[in-house]
């Protein structure tokens, strides 16, 4: 029997802890377990054989810390965990032959896969790539020495968890089980759910799912049940022997063999399949649970699709039920000539800012779309999903028609993506349902086919019908699946919108699929697009429509949201809309600027100043506000250019001599950059909309400055301070980012032909990186001068390294730069 | 004592909004706006930096000690410092420790990075504020009066010492702390420490 069948009707009973069993054998505090597998292998042979006489089904071979990291050599790797395996097998055998009552029980043995204790880029520096490469030789070497399974374990990160699982299920047949370590929050250490992690493993193929140590049986009790909820695969429980305690220099852990036992059943009466011990657990505490389960003649339950239709992050779960979901449109080039240009000028921030402010709009799922012609889309979408997901925690959606870039996304996303889209063409499904099947997903199947998009809504559902038979054929459900019947403009046929909600009805009602809708199609070529849009979404939900893509800025859509919640029993006590409804004036309302008066405030210098409404705005650092009045006064006429002169950049030398003065402090000088740069904005906007471009120049863009922080330094808030502020003063500012090598720096002076060069280092191990960069640039690019600043600099400091200038703040490099430029 | 070693964890300590301040380069400040927006930005990684406040220790036994050389032996690490040998002179044992709050107020930073300036300075002040406070907790738990800490970076006390510190307080396996190559932490709002333990009860 295979572990596989052995897992479908079966009790699994796996080993417990090995590392305190070692200790007490010997293994000296920081010595490497692993070696144990050659050096003292009767030592190894006679703990596995102790938990297969226990009752052990699998024991996990003592290869948890066996990675390229703590064996850099590939032999030395390659025959520990052959001889890893070696022994677990020899223990199997010998429990086999001392007990006739052991012989009947099936065992297996498992490479253990562990942690790398290196952290995941963003949080560390280990490239996902490499991770997984990493833990691929581990796999292959544990496959080739004939482990029954591979058992992933002790995780705390998503993203590892999913480097290891995808290394095992390119590397091998095996069966795999996957178990994490969650915190006393219900979280892996990055904060990800059992929820999230039951979608993502399950999608991606995993055999078992659960967790192990971290904690007692007790306290994992809420992690137990949330698995239980809603995974449709067996649960694993292999908790530590309750919490650790240090007494006269020995750890001890204080729940007792017979109480974890009776914690252990009363889990798998719950429904968990999968059961053992982790850190404290001994060969007694696995005999108690197999013991109690046998006098309890306790059967397994079987284990039921939970037939849920689901998206995470490395966070948490979406569902897709009768609460509808809102999916931010925003982040896509169509029709946008901003983002457009951004893609191209690979102006990332800007990019992620269209992700973070749909965010704040409280969107579920951000979808993410940047493809234009002759740009890389596989790099730039890989890219743009890192970047997301650095910055906020929403589930994204990949939108793409490119599969190459929608693999390469697909491999790097945290967690289980959503995926946009597949439609009934033969070759786009066999392009794409061999990825969802591979990397887990849940996908946007369009109704459309080699003829077109149909007119009827048979022909419709028919190619719905088609779309969910040849995925069944791939091995997807089709809960991984949600229809989009799409949604056309009625101002070119006035009955589309009909067919499209008929469709909607008939997938969720008769064929009992999901639906999503790219709902601003609608009203394309229509004035005020967004009171027919609204009406369209507030149609198409009450027909059952589970999630759309649309603009989450738009006031409509978002009162058609509330309402639709409020009115269907999804809003309790209608609190949600209450909150939208009571913010609704203050969000949307036009501020009643009077612009051309001024008034008398008392601004944040302590000064009484005789301030127009912007620079208060700007003063007290109000960026709606800033924005509001500015684009309120160029619709009434004002001159953009003498706002600038006459209002913004006041109002920000009244900041910044209050900051100098120490009166005011730097967070507000931030605020107040900000609200400027939102004004600066607007007035951009305008004059290009004037085709005015040339004008939008002020006479500081002259001046032209290169920014990075230097080799071996990763902070960057200060550098990003000294640019915003500079930016503000109308600069033209390259910020070349951190840890930036001195002939990258070289090149970009040289070739700007930058008049001055800012360089930060916070630390004193990067000051010599710093002082390297200056003698570069003094080299080779005599006409720039290089200011510093940071943390560790004095004035004395930059003076020996050779700096032109010394700036203690960011208030002090505008001031250098104003007196060169 | 010698030979103790574990893993602690605590509830979170109370914010305290004068360091907060302090640590955002406004210290005394009054202005409502701001102190709104660090109450704002309190609030934020209440709910969603899922906090975690561990600290990984070992008692170390201090062998030998030279205050003129810097030299310092102490059970499984040896280190030239002239500033920690001063700073342990006297006592007989020393607490070596890793502290961290966790990675989510990382992801908090980056985003404001992008988002807002001045909340992602806010949000580096809660970080900084919220990790010395795990410190502080820690210290306390001991009967014996500690010296001030004192961490790698310090003084004359290399960096480069970092990855000895984390293998010797297991801070790798308990803590998940990893280095990169200029020995900085991630989580970035961590802390590694030595603390004299004077001899006498406080």
């Amino acid at each position: 029997m295979n572990f596989r069948e052995f897992l479908r009707d079966n009790f699994v009973i796996l080993d417990g802890g090995m590392g305190s069993l070692l200790q007490k054998r010997g293994l000296k505090p920081g010595e490497k377990p692993e070696t144990f597998n050659i050096l003292h292998p009767e030592i190894i042979i006679d703990i596995h054989k102790a938990y297969f006489d226990a009752g052990s089904n699998v024991v996990y071979a003592n290869t948890f810390g066996a990675n390229p990291f703590t064996f850099p050599d590939d032999d030395e790797l390659q025959t520990i965990i052959e001889a890893a395996i070696k022994n677990a097998r020899e223990a199997a055998r010998l429990s086999d032959e001392g007990s006739a009552e052991s012989a009947l029980r099936p065992k297996f043995v498992s490479l253990d896969i562990g942690s790398m204790g290196q952290l995941l880029k963003p949080y560390g520096q280990l490239e996902f790539e490499d991770a997984v490469a990493a833990f691929a030789k581990v796999v292959r070497f544990g496959s080739k020495a004939g482990a029954d399974l591979v058992s992933i374990e002790t995780m705390n990160d998503c993203l590892e968890t999913k480097a290891a699982l995808l290394a095992v299920k390119e590397n091998c047949d095996l069966p795999v089980i996957v178990t994490d370590a969650f915190d006393e929050n219900g979280q892996l250490m990055t904060g990800a759910t059992p929820s999230a992690m039951t979608a993502m493993l399950e999608g991606m193929g995993a055999d078992a799912i659960g967790t192990n140590c971290s904690l007692g049986p007790f306290q994992l009790r809420g992690v137990i049940a949330e698995f239980l909820e809603k995974a449709s695969v067996p649960v694993i429980f292999k908790p530590n022997a309750g919490l650790p305690r240090v007494e006269g220099g020995e750890t001890v852990y204080d729940v007792m063999p017979d109480e974890f036992a009776a914690e252990v059943v009363r889990q798998m009466e719950a429904g968990v399949r999968v059961v053992g011990g982790c850190c404290g657990t001994t060969p007694e505490y696995i005999g108690k649970v197999y013991d109690l389960m046998k006098s309890k003649s306790l059967a397994p339950q079987p284990v039921t699709d939970k037939n849920l239709s689901v998206v995470s992050s490395y966070t948490h779960a979406v569902y897709f039920d009768k609460d509808p979901i809102l999916i931010g449109e925003r982040i896509n080039p169509t029709g946008k000539k901003r983002f457009k240009q951004a893609l191209i000028e690979h102006d990332m921030d800007y990019i992620l800012n269209e992700g973070l402010r749909q965010a704040d709009e409280n969107v579920h799922i951000l979808d993410v779309n940047v493809g234009i012609p002759d740009i890389d889309e596989p790099a730039l979408l890989t890219e743009t999903v890192r970047e997301l997901q650095a910055v906020t925690d929403l589930p994204l959606q990949l939108d793409t028609s490119d599969p190459v870039a929608m693999e390469s996304a697909l491999r790097a996303y945290n967690g289980k993506a959503m995926i946009n889209s597949v439609n009934g063409k033969e070759e786009v499904m066999s392009a794409i349902f061999p990825l969802v099947k591979k990397y887990g997903g849940f996908v946007v199947a369009l109704t459309l086919d080699e003829s077109g998009i149909p007119d009827t809504v048979e022909e419709r559902i028919n190619i719905a019908k088609n779309i969910i038979k040849t995925a069944e054929g791939y091995g997807i459900s089709k809960k991984d699946l949600i229809f989009d019947p799409l949604c056309m403009t009625i101002s070119a046929d006035t009955s589309a919108a009909l067919t499209t909600l008929e469709c909607v009805r008939i997938l969720r009602n008769e064929l009992g699929v999901h639906t999503s809708l790219g709902i601003s199609n609608v009203s394309f070529g229509l004035p005020k697009r967004n009171m027919i849009t609204s009406g369209m979404f507030a149609a198409a939900l009450e027909r059952g429509l589970s999630a759309a893509i649309m603009n989450p800025f738009a006031p409509e859509m978002m009162t058609a949201y509330h309402s639709y919640r409020a009115l269907h029993n999804l809003d309790s006590n209608c609190m949600d809309f209450i909150s939208f409804a009571e913010g609704y004036d203050e969000k949307y309302g036009t501020v009643q600027a009077n612009v051309s008066s001024t008034a008398t405030v008392k601004d944040t210098t302590g000064n009484q100043a005789d301030m127009t409404e912007l620079m208060t705005a700007i003063v007290k650092g109000l960026k709606d506000q800033a924005s509001k009045i500015t684009d309120q006064m160029t619709g009434e006429g004002k001159d953009p250019l003498d706002i600038v002169s006459a209002e913004v950049i006041p109002a920000l030398n009244i900041v910044g001599e209050g900051f100098e003065a120490k009166r005011i402090y730097l967070p507000q000088l931030l605020m107040s950059a900000e609200a400027a740069k939102e004004a600066f904005g607007v007035i951009k906007a305008k004059l290009e909309a004037a085709k005015d471009k040339g004008s939008v120049k002020s006479k500081n863009s002259d001046c032209k400055i290169v920014i990075a922080t230097v080799k071996g330094d990763v902070h960057d808030i200060g550098k990003n301070i000294v640019k915003l502020l500079l930016e503000n003063y109308g600069f033209d500012v390259t910020d070349l980012g951190k840890d930036v090598a001195p002939e990258e720096v070289l090149a970009a002076v040289t070739d700007l032909h930058a008049d001055v060069c800012g360089l930060s280092a916070l630390m004193t191990t990067t000051v010599p990186a710093m002082e390297e960069t200056i003698k570069l640039i003094h080299e080779k690019a005599k006409w720039c001068k290089v200011m510093v600043g940071g943390a560790v600099l004095t004035q004395e400091y930059a003076d020996k390294i050779g700096a032109d200038a010394y700036s203690k703040d960011a208030m002090g490099s505008v001031r250098y730069v104003e007196s060169l430029c | 004592m010698t030979g103790h070693a574990g893993i602690k964890s605590f509830d979170e300590p109370p914010f305290n909004e004068r360091e907060i301040l302090r640590y955002a380069q406004s210290p005394g400040c009054t202005d409502k706006t701001l102190l709104d927006l660090m109450e704002e930005c309190i609030a934020e990684c209440k709910r969603s930096a899922s906090f975690s406040y561990r600290v990984s220790y070992c008692i170390l036994p201090i062998e030998s000690l030279d205050t003129d050389s810097g030299r310092i032996n102490m059970e499984h690490i040896s280190l030239t410092s002239r500033d920690l040998a001063g700073n342990l002179e006297g006592c007989r044992e020393a607490v070596l420790f890793a502290a961290t709050i966790g990675p989510g107020i990382d992801r908090l930073i980056r985003k404001y990075t992008k988002l807002d300036p001045a909340k992602a300075l806010f949000m580096q002040a809660i970080g900084a504020e919220r990790v010395e406070s795990l410190c502080d907790t820690f210290c306390r738990t001991f009967e014996k009066k500690l010296r001030p800490r004192f961490s790698p970076g310090f003084g004359d006390l290399t960096l480069s010492i970092q990855p000895e510190v984390l293998r010797i307080t297991n801070a790798v396996k308990n803590l998940s702390i990893t280095l990169d190559s200029g020995f900085l932490m991630s989580p970035s709002k961590s802390v590694t420490a030595f603390s004299g333990i004077d001899s006498k009860v406080e």
